[in-house]
């Protein structure tokens, strides 16, 4: 179970981490289209 | 606190940590003509840049993390992450690419700026430090000196972004900007100096001593430690130490293994182990008195935790060492819990414990249930692998309000683990963790 619960806790890590990128570039750079 | 909510803590201030320069960058002064792909751009390298750097905390066996997270979940986390931090900083430069090829002139080393080269130089390291992590075996890397790659591999990535970003000063010319990229450095390298000076320092002022070296079954060592000048170490059954034998702590060569002794004697403790490798088939000929440095305890099993529920353990081979810390450790407290133990092994006379297991069946409340690969003639046990027809025929009653343990390799575990939740779903269960909540695996091997 610990290794499905580090699975769980790396995507969603990465998940959030992307989230945020986005969210950053598009307060920072204007959206894209 | 609940176990799972120091996990989401911790987890909480690793994502702020991570996502931290991000947020500053926000509150700084906005350059002026900057696309949206140029900031995503600049977000993901950043956010690679984080994530590489907080790669020491997970293997830097931190106290506070020790009994929240199992030694193997911490570094799970941390190879995977190493690939999405990587990939994350490969994207940097990319996007870059794509967006405006012209910055291609920046991967000219005979042209381009330090900033660049150095940028570039930190992606390129990033290659051989990744290649000899997961290619270490088939490279012919020894533990030894991969570890000392690995720490000079990091620092350097580390050491040319940190250029690179600072250099670039974008978004670094606010003092509250560059100061934290600073402090964030400051702390990783703390982090290096704590690994590799302070814990084994303070390693070094809890010194251990074999007593004994005791031939088990199975091509099995039983090595046993006493305390020199201190009370010994507090853990609890089922946890696991990094052991270093024979040399001083500040050598980078130790190696993990589960505690086979009884929690309640701190003052001599006892590792299993099973001749797998060049330094476990040394063991036999450690001679009494040997020094030995034990770093832990890691691991968040925790024999108390539900103590009126039926323990079922299961273990193949020398994944039964930290079953016998657990039944020496009941046995020691005389208590009666109810215990069933699956015990996979090739033959009968490679069981190791056989006899104390038979001992401990009459001092304990416990039933044993060997399983054997190659059973010898008239035997009346079950046969093969520890499976679902197995398990279906014998686990006790109620099975799926108990405590389960399993110990092993991978392949058993996630054999094992496929059985249970078959069980559980066949006798009506929903298919989710509703009984694998309950089940704590180990690997033999975390890397």
């Amino acid at each position: 179970m610990e290794r499905i619960y580090a699975i769980r806790l790396f995507v969603g890590t990465v998940a959030l981490v992307l989230a945020l990128a986005l969210l950053f570039a598009g307060v920072q750079g204007g959206l894209p289209f | 606190m609940q176990r799972r909510t120091k996990q989401l803590f911790w987890l909480l201030i690793y994502v702020i940590l991570v996502t931290a320069p991000m947020l500053v960058l926000l509150l700084g002064p906005r350059p002026e003509g900057r696309t949206f792909w140029r900031e995503l751009s600049v977000a993901l390298g950043f956010a690679g840049f984080s994530i590489m750097g907080l790669q020491f905390i997970p293997t830097a066996r931190l106290p506070f993390l020790g009994d929240v997270f199992a030694p193997d979940v911490l570094y799970a986390f941390h190879h995977r992450l190493s690939i999405a931090g990587f990939l994350l900083t490969l994207a940097h430069p990319l996007i870059l690419f794509i967006h405006n090829p012209y910055t291609l002139r920046l991967l000219n080393v005979f042209t381009a700026t330090w900033r660049a080269r150095a940028g570039v130089a930190a992606v390129l390291v990033l290659l051989p430090l990744i290649l000899t992590s997961v290619r270490r075996v088939a490279l012919g890397l020894s533990y030894e000196t991969w570890r000392g790659l690995h720490d000079v591999f990091s620092v350097a990535v580390i050491g040319f972004a940190f250029y690179h970003i600072l250099n670039v000063d974008y978004y670094t010319s606010v003092p509250l900007q560059r100061g934290l990229i600073t402090a964030l450095v400051v702390v990783w390298g703390g982090m290096i100096i704590y690994i590799r000076l302070i814990k084994p320092w303070s390693l070094w002022q809890r010194p251990y001593a074999v007593v004994d070296v005791i031939e088990e079954r199975g091509n099995t060592w039983s090595l046993v430690l006493e305390p020199v000048g201190h009370d010994g170490l507090r853990f609890n059954a089922g946890q696991v130490a990094w052991l270093s034998l024979g040399h001083s702590p500040f050598r980078i060569e130790e190696h993990p293994f589960s505690f086979a002794s009884s929690a309640e004697h701190p003052e001599r403790i006892t590792f299993a182990i099973k001749e797998l490798g060049d330094f476990t088939s040394t063991l036999g000929d450690t001679p009494p008195g040997t020094r030995a440095y034990i770093d832990g305890p890691y691991g968040t099993f925790d024999l108390d935790e539900d103590p009126e529920t039926t323990l079922i353990l299961i273990a193949g081979g020398i994944g039964s060492a930290p079953v016998m810390s657990m039944l020496r450790t009941l046995a020691d407290r005389g208590e009666d819990r109810s215990v069933q133990f699956f015990y996979g092994n090739p033959t009968w006379e490679s069981i190791i414990f056989r006899e104390e297991l038979e001992a401990l069946e009459e001092r304990l409340n416990l039933e044993v249930i060997h399983v054997l690969e190659d059973p010898p003639e008239g035997w009346e046990g079950p046969s093969g692998f520890i499976n679902t027809d197995v398990l279906q025929h014998l686990l006790c009653p109620g099975f799926k309000g108990c405590k389960y343990f399993i110990c092993g390799p991978l392949p058993m575990l996630q054999a094992v683990e496929r059985s249970l939740q078959e069980l559980a779903v066949e006798r009506g269960q929903i298919r989710d963790e509703v009984i694998l909540e309950h089940v704590h695996s180990e690997r033999y091997k975390m890397a």
